[in-house]
């Protein structure tokens, strides 16, 4: 069966439209990784409001092909430049771009561009077999289990990220208010509508707030930081070396970091940025010699290169077994998923097997792509940070705006994008993570329904949501991780003041 | 030496206000729920509940104020682009798509070019953003409503004159 759509899936991308749209999403998606600033997911945002307009299967060959296309494009900036093209290349900076000060920028460029490939191929071929294992599971869970997931996920994003936990709780509680806004779910009847506008009937269009919250957001804020790069690189990349030794002599750090990476990519929340953070610091810890770490150690390039690829066969499996998006670029996944009115749930799988395995099809294709563009192409490097962004920007400016219009063809939709870049604009000020509100947002409505829908068919009073094995455990999860996120810093903070006491009274005592 | 804590005690005030308003128009809705179900006011009660209470937690134990968001010229430059976008909002609903994309490139690419060709001289700018606006215009046209048949503003003017 599973054999069946697989080949279906890859006669469907060997088309002569499916491989344009492979190609070109994932040649974007380098792109766009590459400059500094943008990322792919501003890209992705940017194409939500056609999302609809295109043929499900070839939407997803698209979306997939510029998420591992940015993923893997942002080593190039951060090797070349020594600005993370995007967050999850921030360590490949550290020691990358140090090969490019003592002018072997190949070295480090081929090994990242090899560990990029190597890190995602095998975790899409076991998101394949892993998702319709876990959906096969999920299918049989009622509405008690799904609220208790999607109350999970949220706490979980909350409570793993760096963030201050007062701050992305009071986003979550923003999200989970506007998300209520619009049509009762249970009801039917209208919620908050604002002096009687019916334009609020359909609630805060998701694409709206995103187009807002990212795309218009971040133009914003690069224009009035004045901060880009300027394109005087002068550095000459010649072609492609493979780096088997350095691969071979560092096997069981890959291999670590691979694994890290998956598990990381499968926790909502996470992702690339902080798989490659952790799998960097584990092989700096790990090390013998930590002498060349940070002046130009080629590992310090494959851990966190490697990493945050795999983690991307990790993500895919919770959003296409479960619904529930594991990071940004996740999260537009599915907004374009809804666009083709296909709801991510853990019938995904049964109900729509084109559109699941063309993700996985289109994914591992994809991998192929780029592996032959960035080994042939590689002396083209320099030129991909050259673009002009002033073209860029006013044609994304243009075409996001647009595209709030085009989510719910009102001047409706461009007031909720515009009210949503004042919003991130504020999130951002007041140092509140947008990812928390986000997740909240696009799960508050499945919570609300399956919180309700757990209560209507209750007959405890509710009781199942704590007495039902699978549904407590999502919730002792969840709660755990919070009270984690809450504690963790506490303790952090004792032991540093516990270190200077003790460092103050060892200087007292010299003395 | 002194911290500032100015941020999270305004996002505190800010937060516990946000919330009462939220609690206040959420307390007016009034509909029948069937047998079991909290009702259409849990929900948002949840949120304001959240966000009164993380308020108050800033309150008492506010943070230490970060690096500086924006300077003040930064923030000039944030409303100048944001200006820009409301203008975008008025020039569709005027005039139209096919009229307001090509004005916004415009008028955008040269804002960008002043940051990142400012050797150039303005006149070289100015014919520059001209040709990109004219040719990138016809594209995101073609596109659009050809390629997509998207249905885009036509314009209250045009409207008006027809």
């Amino acid at each position: 069966m599973v054999a069946e759509y697989l080949l279906q899936a890859f006669k469907d991308v060997f088309t002569v439209q499916g491989l344009i749209f492979v190609i070109a999403g994932s040649l974007a998606g380098v792109i766009l990784g590459a400059i500094p600033g943008l990322g792919s997911s501003t890209l992705l945002v940017v194409l939500l409001p056609i999302a609809y307009k295109m043929d499900p299967k070839m939407c997803m060959a698209l979306f997939i092909s510029i998420v591992i296309g940015g993923m893997s494009g942002g080593c190039i900036g951060s090797i070349l430049l020594g600005i993370p093209g995007t967050s999850s290349s921030l360590t490949t900076v550290w020691d990358g771009y140090e090969f490019t000060k003592q002018g072997d920028p190949v070295r480090a460029l081929s090994a990242a561009v090899t560990s990029s490939f190597l890190g995602t191929l095998p975790s899409i071929i076991l998101a394949i077999f892993a998702c319709r294992a876990i959906a096969m599971w999920a299918v049989n869970l009622g509405s008690w289990e799904y609220a208790a997931l999607c109350y999970c996920a949220i706490l979980m994003v909350v409570g793993l990220s760096k963030a201050n936990m007062a701050k992305s709780m009071i986003g979550v509680g923003l999200a989970i208010f506007m998300a209520t806004i619009g049509t009762d779910p249970i009801s039917g009847r209208p919620r908050f509508m604002f002096g009687g506008n019916v334009e609020f009937l359909g609630g805060l269009n998701l694409i709206s707030v995103m187009l807002g919250l990212f795309a218009s957001k971040i133009i914003l804020l690069e224009y009035a930081r004045h901060e880009k790069a300027n394109a005087s690189l002068n550095i000459k990349v010649g072609k492609f070396k493979w780096p088997g030794k350095d691969l071979s002599h560092n096997i069981l750090g890959f291999l670590r970091a691979w694994i890290l990476g998956l598990v990381i990519g499968f926790l909502p929340g996470l992702g690339g940025p902080v798989a490659s953070i952790m799998s960097y610091s584990m092989e700096n810890m790990l090390a013998k010699d930590k002498s060349k770490w940070g002046k130009g150690e080629i590992m310090g390039v494959i851990s966190g290169e490697t990493a945050k690829n795999s983690a991307i066969g990790g993500a895919l499996i919770p959003l296409i077994a479960l619904g529930i998006p594991g990071d940004a670029s996740c999260v537009q996944f599915i907004s374009a998923l809804q666009s083709q009115g296909v709801n991510p749930n853990p019938l995904l799988i049964k109900d729509r097997p084109d559109v699941v395995y063309m993700i996985f099809v289109a994914a591992l294709v994809s991998a192929v792509v780029i592996l032959l563009y960035e080994t042939l192409g590689m002396p083209t490097f320099p030129a991909l940070l050259k673009i002009p962004y002033h073209y860029l920007y006013s044609f994304i400016v243009v075409i996001a705006l647009t595209g709030a219009y085009m989510s719910t063809q009102t001047f409706f939709g461009l007031w909720v994008a515009l009210g949503s870049c004042v919003l991130g604009i504020l999130m951002d000020l007041f140092g509140i993570n947008s990812l928390p509100f986000l997740m909240a947002f696009i799960l508050s409505p499945q919570l609300e329904m399956y919180t309700r829908r757990g209560f209507t068919g209750s007959t405890t009073g509710g009781a199942e949501f704590i007495t039902r094995p699978i549904s407590a455990t999502f919730i002792i999860a969840g709660t755990l991780v919070l009270i984690y996120g809450f504690v963790s810093p506490l303790i952090k903070k004792g032991r540093k003041s516990k270190n200077d006491a003790a460092r103050e009274a060892a200087a007292e005592l010299e003395d | 030496m002194k911290t500032s804590n100015k941020k999270d005690r305004i996002l505190g005030i800010c937060s516990v206000l946000l919330s009462a308003w939220i609690i206040y128009i959420t307390s007016s809705l009034d509909f029948p729920t069937s047998k079991g179900d909290p009702g259409p006011k849990l929900f948002p009660y949840i949120g304001a509940g959240l966000i009164l209470v993380c308020g108050i937690i800033l309150l008492i134990k506010p943070g230490k104020d970060g690096k500086t968001f924006l300077t003040k010229s930064q923030w000039k430059s944030a409303a100048l682009i944001f200006g820009v976008y409301l203008l975008f909002v008025l020039l569709l609903w005027l005039v139209g798509f096919m009229i307001a994309v090509p004005i916004m490139l415009f008028i955008l690419t040269l804002m960008f070019q002043a940051q990142s060709r400012p050797e150039d001289p303005v006149k070289k700018r100015v014919i520059r953003s001209l040709i990109y606006a004219i040719i990138a215009g016809a594209l995101i046209y073609v596109a659009y409503v050809i390629g997509l048949q998207a249905k885009l503003p036509t314009g209250l003017l045009f409207k008006l004159f027809k």
